[in-house]
């Protein structure tokens, strides 16, 4: 009879196991991980139709936070970095693929750091660059700032997996149909877990 | 009436008389992982008991059983369904009146697929025994699918081996459903509660299947996809980006039938419009309920007396001791402990309008701390994953979820 018993070394079974794995560490030097695919994917071209631009502020010394983040236009992908001393620089093109590389090579997975590179990997430009499944509200100023790009954050997911899969369909419409139900469970807070 | 056949051994001489569980510690620390995941409602309070540094050890014969146990479960429950499900049997497992069509309508189609579920049991000295199936919005998938791999890897354990393969049943199940149902754009919206990060990430991990089975996925709390059912804009409709909005020819759910025919009724009239246009196909589909309802425990009693992987459950009050539960009681809630007619512990919940059955009390397995442990065993298409959550009595959404390894 065959049985789904897996070996736990087996961590090239499935793309959720391999992107573990390389969290854990087990397989740093693996090129074929999900997360290094992805983060040449944005910066090479026009892989997505749009691109982000993520204000980050050092609210207290080496303490940064995300303050702003805006979706831009397609290949417009830059950081806008205020530092505490009022200083201000925008890291974007070759200077700031060039800082997430030589970050990614020390961290091959997001860590939990207050520094400016660590936060910007927590940010709409590291979920561009595949270094998360889903944002962080604690690397945001306030969970305001981070839903602003929550629209844009799915449909840079979509274009992933219509990249992934080869296939481009479906039914599209610039604004919602008016006559639909919308608000289902509204009044209704928690989840249904079982 | 049917014919009961049991295949599975009445009692297995290999099962410790004591009915103990065996732990090892592990010492994998998976913080980093789950950070660098985003999975961190994993490491907020609530859930901070969810995995410990201990790993059941789960000798190869028990887990066969306890696999084998849901694949042979799933076959009789299908099997007890009464042809063209007449409103007695609709009524006696408290389906609610307007999910009545749907669930006939669902049935009767193929093309509405069976995605998963998980079946709680108890590991007794006769056996599996199965508690519930939880057939239309079963969570834990992350802990089951990912995590508890991720803790036995972090821990060194490379050469040991896990019934974890839910992930992959995910993927064969959605190319199946998918195949079925070529005729339909492969675009398929996944909705949960907002205010569930745990529901969220299990959305996640049921999308990341969905991915490799070739459908394209979009996230989506409940409260913000569109339904329209007039025009040619007919359909389920959410947004994907800025000032794109589309529309979505599958959909799962990890909201509760029951709920949503309580709740919302007008949903389950829209939903009810667009599945038999088929211009909408949902998972788990509306059928799938008459599973989840714990008045199939007593059904299937009923069908299948004295069958070994079932305990006697009754719509009336047994004798001795016994628990009853509400029909869609969920995590525990208002699960009541009697013993010779009294009360000895009920836990308090929201679903005590609910009508109840009365399910023989049974001894669940324990560690040397006393701990009790329940497995819960996936099926997606076929019995696929283990995963196991311990508690002091009565296993709640408090529970400790713990990793397995294979002896």
């Amino acid at each position: 009879m065959k049985r789904k018993y897996l070996l736990i070394g087996d961590w090239k079974r499935n793309v959720l196991i391999a992107a573990t794995a390389s969290c854990l560490g087990l397989t740093a030097c693996d090129n074929n991980n999900q997360a290094n695919n992805a983060s040449s994917d944005w910066s090479s071209g026009e892989t997505y139709s749009q691109g982000v631009i993520t204000e980050l502020t050092e609210v207290s010394p080496d303490n940064w936070k995300i303050t702003d983040e805006r979706p831009a236009g397609a290949g417009e992908v830059a950081a806008i970095v205020k530092h505490y001393d009022g200083k201000v620089d925008t890291l974007k093109g070759e200077a700031l693929q060039r800082e997430m590389q030589q970050y990614a090579s020390v961290h091959p997975s997001n860590v939990h750091g207050t520094g400016m590179m660590d936060v910007l990997m927590w940010s709409g430009i590291g979920y561009m660059a595949g270094r998360m499944m889903s944002p962080n509200p604690s690397y945001y100023a306030n969970p305001n700032v981070m839903q602003r790009t929550s629209a844009w954050r799915s449909n840079i997911s979509q274009e992933r997996s219509r990249v992934s899969t080869g296939s481009r369909s479906g039914t599209f419409r610039r604004s919602a149909p008016s006559s639909g139900r919308t608000g289902i469970f509204s009044g209704r807070s928690g989840g249904f877990s079982s | 009436m049917l014919v009961a056949i049991y295949v599975s051994d009445s009692v297995n001489p290999s099962y410790a008389a004591e009915n103990k569980i065996k732990l090892i510690p592990h010492g994998g620390n998976i913080t980093t992982a789950l950070q660098g995941l985003g999975w961190n409602w994993v490491l907020e309070d609530e859930s901070i008991n969810y995995l410990p540094d201990e790993a059941v050890v789960l000798p190869r014969h028990q887990a066969d059983d306890l696999l084998r146990a849901a694949d042979e479960l799933y076959e009789i429950m299908v099997a007890s369904v009464p042809e063209d499900l007449p409103d007695d049997f609709l009524c006696q497992l408290g389906i609610p009146e307007n999910l009545w069509k749907l669930v006939r309508h669902s049935w009767n189609d193929e093309r509405h697929w069976h995605l998963y579920g998980r079946f709680d049991m108890a590991q007794t000295p006769d056996g599996p025994k199965l508690i519930e199936f939880n057939a239309d919005t079963a969570t834990s998938i992350p802990e089951t699918a990912i995590l508890q791999w991720a803790s036995l890897a972090a821990a060194g354990k490379h050469n040991a081996a896990q019934a974890s393969g839910l992930y992959e049943a995910l993927v064969a199940q959605f190319k199946q459903w998918r195949d079925m149902n070529a005729d339909l754009e492969p675009s398929l919206v996944l909705t949960y509660m907002e205010a569930s990060a745990e529901d969220r990430t299990n959305c996640e991990v049921v999308a990341q299947a969905a991915q490799e089975a070739g459908f394209n996925t979009h996230l989506c709390p409940i409260d913000q996809i569109n339904v329209t059912v007039f025009g040619e804009d007919r359909g389920i409709w959410a947004q994907v980006g800025v000032e794109q909005w589309q529309r979505f020819s599958f959909m799962y759910k990890l909201i509760p039938w029951e709920q949503l025919a309580w709740e919302e009724p007008e949903v389950i009239t829209d939903l009810e419009n667009l599945s038999f246009t088929r211009t909408i196909m949902v998972v788990n589909p509306a059928y799938t309920l008459l599973f989840q309802s714990k008045g199939m425990l007593a059904w299937l009693w009923q069908n299948y007396p004295h069958h070994p992987l079932l305990l006697e459950t009754s719509f009336t009050p047994l004798t001795g001791k016994y628990i009853a539960k509400p029909f869609f009681g969920r995590e525990g809630q208002n699960v009541e402990v009697v013993v010779n007619g009294e009360s000895v512990t009920h836990i308090a919940g929201e679903y005590d309008q609910q009508p109840l059955v009365y399910q023989q009390f049974c001894d669940f397995p324990q560690d040397q701390a006393g701990n009790l442990y329940q497995a819960g065993v996936f099926w997606a298409g076929e019995a696929c994953a283990i995963g196991y959550r311990r508690a002091e009595g009565i296993i709640t959404n408090t529970s400790q979820f713990l990793a397995h390894i294979l002896e």
